[in-house]
């Protein structure tokens, strides 16, 4: 059992500790059992993040494709993010918004956000992910709230990606209409997690790590998980989102979870992830995820390769963001850089990628639900 | 797959994973020799109106000579109410907290009340009651039952005695993929065969009750459905080998990667 | 003047009962023949715990049942 310094340990449901053996070690057997089953265990999951499984690649990109047409059709679900504000009360070393760099801090204020909104609904989106930092007064829950209620005249689905919150005010952000609240963990292991926070409320990693049960207990539909990978262990992490997703499932059975798959990449700051994630293990992630879970969304953001993202397109990612900008704001001012909290890799705009998409045989969807249902 | 050692409901643990029922026997003594080679620990028995004039078909006193839990049934009730009652009525006879909450109003089938069901768990749940509900295979409806604090659940394998297996296999999967209680497949089952099969599937433990009754040979037949549920727990835990799949010739998906 | 048994006209079981005694549960077990361990019994659709019993009187009209296990799945 990991143990930090202030003897905060992980959760026994969602500890990987049993399977780490596995994920490291599992046979060719174990992961032709994997691919094989009907429903996919904890065991299973494990061997399919293993170099055994890593040296049957095509086989489990082949099964994933499979079970994503099975329950997603040839369709690609599109998003946009919008960063409200890049004022932030956290200290995560690895992190181009981290409350120690120099950069000047700015807000997008109401009439701001409405010329946003306005311009990103221009591009066609009808999905929009609304982030900020860690809590500040500069971009508290009123200021969150408000901008939901506000893209909830504009878009069909609105998603935050903010900080942690109390089960009211989650429920304050269903009644705006949030249907989604992203979370990520950044890291399950305490020890990494304590020294990478090095300050503020996000250092209390019992507090994040309960948030996404606060999420779907409010109403609110998903809950997006996910672990920064390149910044601890990546077997471990990925054992416990797994563990974490299955977890909620069970107990919020008529919600949803949804995961993506950051990956740490150097920042302003001049972080360099320690545990770095190649192209090829970041895709067995994602297909032993696709193959574990095969109805929950799974999303690539641009901070990964055009090439990368193409490939992986429909072979286990059901959902990816496009001409994204990580600056606070930058929709509507053109000429703006799209870099901000992490570097824009694949930056090209929504009809180029659409047409990709297209040469692939996969349908972009730009709704999924509408609004009748919130 | 979790190896958990025991079977355990409502905080109590049993090695036993065969549940019996005490129905359709051709006498108490054979019952009583079935249930003992069954090695059931937990035993369902139905309430009935005494009848003065056969005093002597007595049964609770055969059974708390077994050593066994009894778990009292609702069967005969055709709502919610009448379950309630019953399932008071046969703790104030048994001493025992669990009840299997049965309501099933059509005569021609038996086919579970699924909300009858849910109300009358809901409050016996409440009321401190071990709820073992039996139900149709339902997986929304096995969440809802789990919700309100049901010890396991126990879903149809097919339609009460007709001995047609698990025809409801694929629910029965995506109730143990959600279910946060043990799983118990109730009614249907014919061959022990089909028991080890739910038993590899991931149920916590079975329920049989006319196989082994209406079998040539009950006791016999109560050996075989113990053994059996032995040996698909024992599968399970050991890990069935991979179907061989056939190798499907599409254009490769990971060319793009290093 | 001769003391006259008690009979009062009950509902036993769903069928009318004409029970000579004073109407003490333990009174009507016996006159049924009945084991009071293997029993329980509800009066007017209460339950009357087995430690309760004794105080019950029935009265004329009263609706008893009597129940036992039987064999079931």
């Amino acid at each position: 059992m990991k143990r930090n310094e202030n003897s905060v340990t992980i959760p026994d449901d969602v500890d990987p500790g049993r399977w780490m053996d596995l994920a490291r070690s599992a046979s060719a057997d174990d992961v032709r059992r994997a691919l094989d089953c009907p429903m996919v265990g904890e065991a299973d999951f494990a061997a399919l993040l293993s170099p055994a499984a890593g040296g049957v690649l095509e086989e489990l990109a082949q099964r994933a494709r499979a079970r994503t047409q099975a329950h997603f059709g040839r369709t690609i679900a599109l998003y946009v993010p919008l960063y409200l504000s890049d004022y932030c009360s956290g200290g995560c070393t690895y992190c181009g918004f981290a409350s120690d760099r120099g950069q000047a801090r700015h807000r997008l204020e109401p009439d701001e956000i409405l010329r946003e909104f306005e311009a990103i609904a221009a591009m066609g989106f009808q999905e929009i992910l609304l982030l900020t930092g860690e809590r500040t007064p500069k971009a508290d829950y009123p200021y969150v709230r408000d901008a939901v209620a506000e893209a909830a005249r504009h878009f069909a689905a609105v998603t935050v990606e903010a900080f942690p919150m109390t089960t009211e005010e989650y429920r304050g952000l269903a009644a705006a209409g949030c249907v989604g609240v992203t979370l990520y963990q950044e890291t399950y292991d305490p020890v990494p997690y304590e020294r990478l926070h090095r300050w503020g409320p996000k250092r209390d990693y019992v507090q994040r790590l309960a948030a996404p049960a606060r999420v779907l207990e409010s109403g609110i539909r998903f809950a997006g998980l996910g672990a920064l990978l390149g910044i601890a262990d990546p077997i471990f992490d990925v054992l416990s989102l797994y563990r974490h997703a299955l977890q909620l499932r069970r107990r919020f059975w008529q919600s949803g979870v949804s995961i993506s798959f950051p990956r740490v990449c150097p920042q302003e700051g001049g972080y360099v992830p320690p545990h770095p994630v190649s192209d090829r293990f970041l895709a067995q992630i994602i297909f032993a995820f696709r193959i574990a879970m095969p109805d929950v969304p799974l999303s690539l953001s641009t901070r990964e390769q055009a090439a990368f993202r193409d490939g992986m397109a429909g072979v286990g990612i059901s959902k990816m963001s496009i001409a994204s900008r990580t600056t606070v704001g930058g929709y509507q001012a053109h000429n703006a850089s799209p870099d901000g909290q992490f570097h824009v890799s694949d930056d090209r705009d929504v009809a180029s990628f659409c047409a990709a998409l297209e040469a692939k045989g996969l349908e972009p969807v730009f709704k999924n639900w509408d609004k009748v249902f919130r | 797959m979790n190896p958990v050692e025991k079977l355990v409901l409502g905080g109590v643990e049993f090695d036993s994973r065969l549940l019996v029922g005490t129905g359709k026997f051709a006498s108490t003594d054979v019952m009583v020799k079935a249930i003992a080679a069954s090695g059931a620990q937990l035993v369902t028995v139905a309430l009935r109106r005494v009848n003065p004039e056969r005093p002597s078909d007595d049964l609770l006193g055969p059974l708390t000579k077994l050593n066994i839990t009894l778990v009292p049934n609702t069967s005969g009730a055709r709502n919610a109410a009448e379950a309630i009652r019953a399932a008071r009525l046969g703790r104030e006879l048994s001493g025992s907290r669990f009840v299997k909450v049965e309501i099933h109003p059509n005569p021609h089938h038996l086919m579970p009340d699924a909300i009858e069901t849910y109300e009358a768990s809901k409050v016996l749940a409440r009321e401190g009651f071990i709820v073992l509900p039996y139900m149709p295979a339902d997986p929304v409806l096995a969440k809802r039952l789990e919700e309100v604090g049901c010890a396991a659940v126990m879903p149809l394998g097919s339609a009460i005695g007709t001995g047609h297996g698990m025809t409801t296999a694929e629910m029965i999967r995506l109730i143990i993929a959600d279910s946060g209680v043990p799983v118990i497949v109730d009614a249907g089952l014919r061959a022990p065969s089909e028991a080890a099969a739910a038993m590899e599937m991931g149920c916590g433990a079975v329920l049989v009750n006319s196989a082994i009754a209406a079998a040539g040979d009950p006791v016999g037949m109560a050996n075989a459905f113990a053994e059996a549920v032995k040996a698909g727990l024992a599968a399970r835990r050991a890990g069935l080998m991979s179907r061989s799949t056939h190798a499907v010739a599409t254009s490769p998906l990971t060319t793009f990667l290093a | 003047m001769k003391p006259m048994t008690p009979r009062m006209t009950i509902t036993l079981n769903g069928a009318e009962h004409v029970h000579h005694g004073s109407g003490a549960l333990s009174e009507l077990l016996k006159e049924l023949g009945v084991n009071p361990d293997q029993v329980a019994i509800m009066v007017n659709d209460r339950i009357v715990p087995k430690g309760e019993r004794e105080a019950v009187r029935l009265r004329e009209g009263d609706g008893v049942e009597i129940l036992t296990f039987m064999g079931g799945g």
